[in-house]
């Protein structure tokens, strides 16, 4: 006799519908779409738009080479890589940078503060709270906020040339040393606590009896932190460094609004402007969608290289056993 | 398998966060969303609009009853329908507006635009508002319609407009484009510093101090001596260099850097080198406080007296003390036209709508006297002009004295046979120019030049220089 059961399965995949179906539409569909566009001619003349039309490789020459145009749609290059969107990578890299390395560092002595089991901090709630919390204001207000401060006549500046640190002259907008210095303090700012969080979340999940048989052994919270907390820690930090670069390379809401002329041009001289606000003037002020996409895809590699790289070299290496082991 | 699955994690979690720099953004324009709006507060919603209304149409033209949607970005396209709707009650109900809260020059409002029309239903954009920088971009496409076609009496509204406006809203021979208001520039003086520092507050002999550049420079070192500063920012005088230009930005697919533009970098160099401003940057709040601090010399335009220059002055002690002089160059500074979209379901309404608001003498003089704008219609500014008859808000700032006397003078000497469709554009990259040359990031004018040039062909790779 056949056993009538309830097929449960069926249920699992109408409950992740909805997922696939956004992530079609609104992901998969625009990034097929951008590699599509990276390949066509597709801009506008005289507010008509022309293409799309195939010009294989020729958007990807277009931004990563200073061209000539000769007429014909022939172009001489005159360099490569020297032009507005291999600067751009270039800039958004140098502020991930000078953001990630100290936000990580400063997340690893919190945690590691935080999660002591010989020093028990009181008040632990209260201060993670206060160190998230940046994080939980938009961007978009921390850049605001922070332009008011650094402006020409904002009150930070006015009191660092009155107490004498900075000359009289001095303005933090027209250096683009200071603009991206500020930048990249926002970005540190806003997100060493939400890193700090996962570090914890890291450091919680390893076994309690590791440190327990490190302090039997007699060793020191030092060798705790770089013998056991650190190599256990490996793909935590290794998963806060890739999103990390991912979100970092996309960085525009906070340079976007902090340092920017009428035309949202990052300032000064375009030392504020990351690659992906150079895409959207590509895109959506010159009109050019092939060589906006060929952009983005130059910008999808590059985060795809840097990623890689990652993963490569903090990869776990395990001794391979030569022999078995027989016991 | 694990490595295979790691992949597989990675470039997912990549295509999750790329696809979404092929999205667009929503956040720019906030500056210039708060300065709209903070001005719009000032003006107010409180229109109280005193037109009688009219039984007969004064245009021949069909009216239907459909309703219509006008479009614009603030909320001052509604505030001057109301004229609209007093005159004419019978059509109120079918006028409707829809304020799409974007900046009048930004891509945001031109997509939203073009999106509207092409998706269409019952909110399509029937009467459309286009900022000045964009209304070239507007009249070129298919969707504005010839304001001949859906009845408007252009030859009345060209007999009375002034022909710069005229020129500007045609395009290939048909008028697409209709403006209530002109926007001829003027230079605003704070006469409390003139009497202090040159001895004299009489406009007249105030304008031989800035009847040229030179001059203002030589006025910038006297005010500077003095304690003041000549302009609140080197770009200040920005708007008169770009109407000085005599090549377009291109022509023919070729770039001109015409001599105006590096006219204008040197003298903002000179005005950034020698400390004659506040360098505080425009459109913030350091600016805004200026308008009523130690600042002599404003470059300004009819909205520029009602929107920024009054309202912040309100009730502080600058109040009063300002003349207006025509200054050393006749130059025009934005302005809002209409257009009719072709898939207005009600042309004859829309035609009364651009006709009331750009063409009824009775009208535009009722939106003169109520909002201090200066509007698009000759005979009734001359007439003004001669009786003194003056927005009251306006008269407090300049002391009694009306402005528009200057203004009509400096409309008549605009020109505006350059625009092209890439000027707001690239007047952003001449921003970024200017401000490397002058905090010496671009070394000589040459290297400012350069950093145009640059950034255009970096945009523009199509476009040749001469």
């Amino acid at each position: 006799m056949k056993k009538k059961t309830v097929e449960y399965g069926k249920y699992g995949y109408i409950f992740i519908l909805p997922f696939f179906l956004v992530f079609l539409v609104f992901q998969l569909y625009p990034l097929i779409y951008t590699f599509y566009l990276s390949f066509v001619e597709y801009y506008e003349k005289d507010m008509k738009m022309v293409g799309p039309k195939f010009n294989g490789l020729k958007n990807f020459m277009l931004v990563l080479a200073n061209t000539k145009p000769l007429g014909g749609g022939k172009y001489e290059i005159v360099k490569w890589f020297d032009n507005h969107t291999v600067m751009a990578i270039k800039q958004t890299l140098i502020i991930w940078v000078i953001n990630f390395i100290p936000q990580i560092l400063l997340a690893l002595l919190l945690a590691s503060w935080f999660t002591d089991t010989v020093v028990k901090l009181k008040g632990q709630g209260a201060f993670k709270v206060m160190m998230f919390m940046p994080n939980i204001i938009t961007a978009s207000s921390i850049a605001v906020l922070f332009y008011s401060l650094f402006s020409n006549q904002g009150p930070i500046t006015l009191f660092l040339r009155k107490v004498g640190i900075i000359s009289q002259d001095y303005n933090f907008m027209e250096k683009a040393g200071a603009t991206i210095g500020i930048i990249a303090f926002m970005q540190f700012w806003m997100w060493y606590g939400n890193s700090m969080i996962v570090l914890i979340a890291g450091i919680l999940g390893i076994n309690p009896s590791l440190y327990e048989a490190a302090m039997v052994d007699g060793a020191n919270g030092r060798q705790q932190f770089y013998k056991i907390t650190l190599p256990l820690l490996k793909p935590i930090i290794q998963f806060s460094l890739v999103t990390s670069a991912i979100g970092g390379l996309q960085m525009y809401d906070i340079p976007s609004l902090f340092n920017v002329n009428a035309s949202f041009i990052g300032g000064p001289n375009y030392a504020s402007e990351t690659i992906t606000m150079w895409i959207k003037q590509l895109g959506f002020t010159a009109h050019n969608y092939g060589t906006a996409a060929a952009a983005s895809i130059v910008l999808f590699i590059v985060t795809l290289a840097i990623s890689m790289v990652f993963f490569i070299v903090t990869k776990e290496r395990e001794p391979k056993q030569r022999h078995a082991v027989i016991r | 398998m694990k490595k295979f699955k790691k992949a597989m994690a990675l470039s997912l979690a990549l295509a999750m966060g790329l696809s979404l720099v092929a999205c667009g953004d929503k956040k720019e324009d906030e500056t210039t969303a708060t300065t709209t709006e903070a001005a719009t507060e000032a003006t107010g919603s409180d229109v109280t609009v005193s037109t009688q209304p009219a039984d007969e149409l004064p245009i021949d033209v069909e009216i239907n009853d459909q309703a219509i949607y006008c479009y614009s970005w603030n909320t001052e396209f509604g505030e001057r329908l109301e004229y609209v709707k007093a005159k004419y009650p019978q059509y109120a109900d079918l006028i409707k507006y829809e304020n799409l809260g974007l900046g009048g020059g930004s891509d945001e409002y031109k997509t939203a635009i073009a999106n509207g029309i092409t998706s269409g239903g019952d909110k399509v954009p029937s009467v459309i508002a286009m900022d000045d920088a964009l209304a070239k971009y507007f009249i070129s496409s298919d969707y504005v319609a010839n304001l001949a076609d859906v009845g408007f009496p252009v030859d009345e509204y060209k007999s009375t407009a002034y022909p710069y406006t005229v020129d500007y809203g045609t395009i290939d021979g048909n008028l697409k484009g209709a403006t209530w208001q002109s926007t001829p520039g003027c230079m605003i003086l704070r006469t409390d510093i003139a009497k202090e520092v040159l001895g004299t507050d009489d406009p007249a002999k105030l304008q031989e101090y800035v009847k040229d550049w030179d001059t203002v420079l030589e006025t910038a070192e006297t005010m500077k001596a003095a304690g003041y500063k000549m302009f609140s920012d080197p770009s200040d005088v920005k708007v008169a260099f770009l109407d000085a230009k005599k090549d377009p930005w291109v022509v023919d697919g070729t770039v001109k850097i015409d001599q105006a533009i590096k006219d204008y970098l040197e003298i903002a160099k000179k005005l950034y080198d020698n400390d004659y401003t506040f360098k505080s940057g425009q459109w913030n709040e350091d600016w805004n406080a200026n308008m009523a601090g130690d600042v002599f010399a404003w470059l300004g335009c009819p909205w520029f007296m009602y929107w920024c220059y009054g309202q912040y002055q309100e009730g502080t002690d600058a109040e009063g003390h300002n003349c207006v002089v025509e200054g050393p160059q006749a130059f025009h500074w934005g302005g809002t036209y209409f257009g009719v979209t072709t898939s207005c379901p009600n042309p004859g309404l829309a035609a009364l709508i651009v006709y009331t608001l750009t063409a009824d003498a009775d009208v535009l003089k009722q939106i003169a006297v109520d909002t201090g704008d200066f509007v698009n219609n000759a005979t009734v500014n001359e007439e003004m002009a001669a009786s003194g008859e003056c927005n009251e808000l306006i008269l407090k700032v300049f002391n009694g004295v009306s402005p528009i006397p200057t203004y009509v003078e400096g409309a008549k000497k605009i020109d505006l046979s350059w625009a092209t469709t890439y000027d707001s554009t690239f007047n952003g990259y001449l921003d970024v120019a200017v401000s490397a040359y002058n905090t010496g990031e671009a070394a000589d004018l040459d290297a400012a030049v350069e950093n145009i040039k640059t950034q255009i062909s970096d945009s523009y790779p199509d476009l040749v220089f001469e």
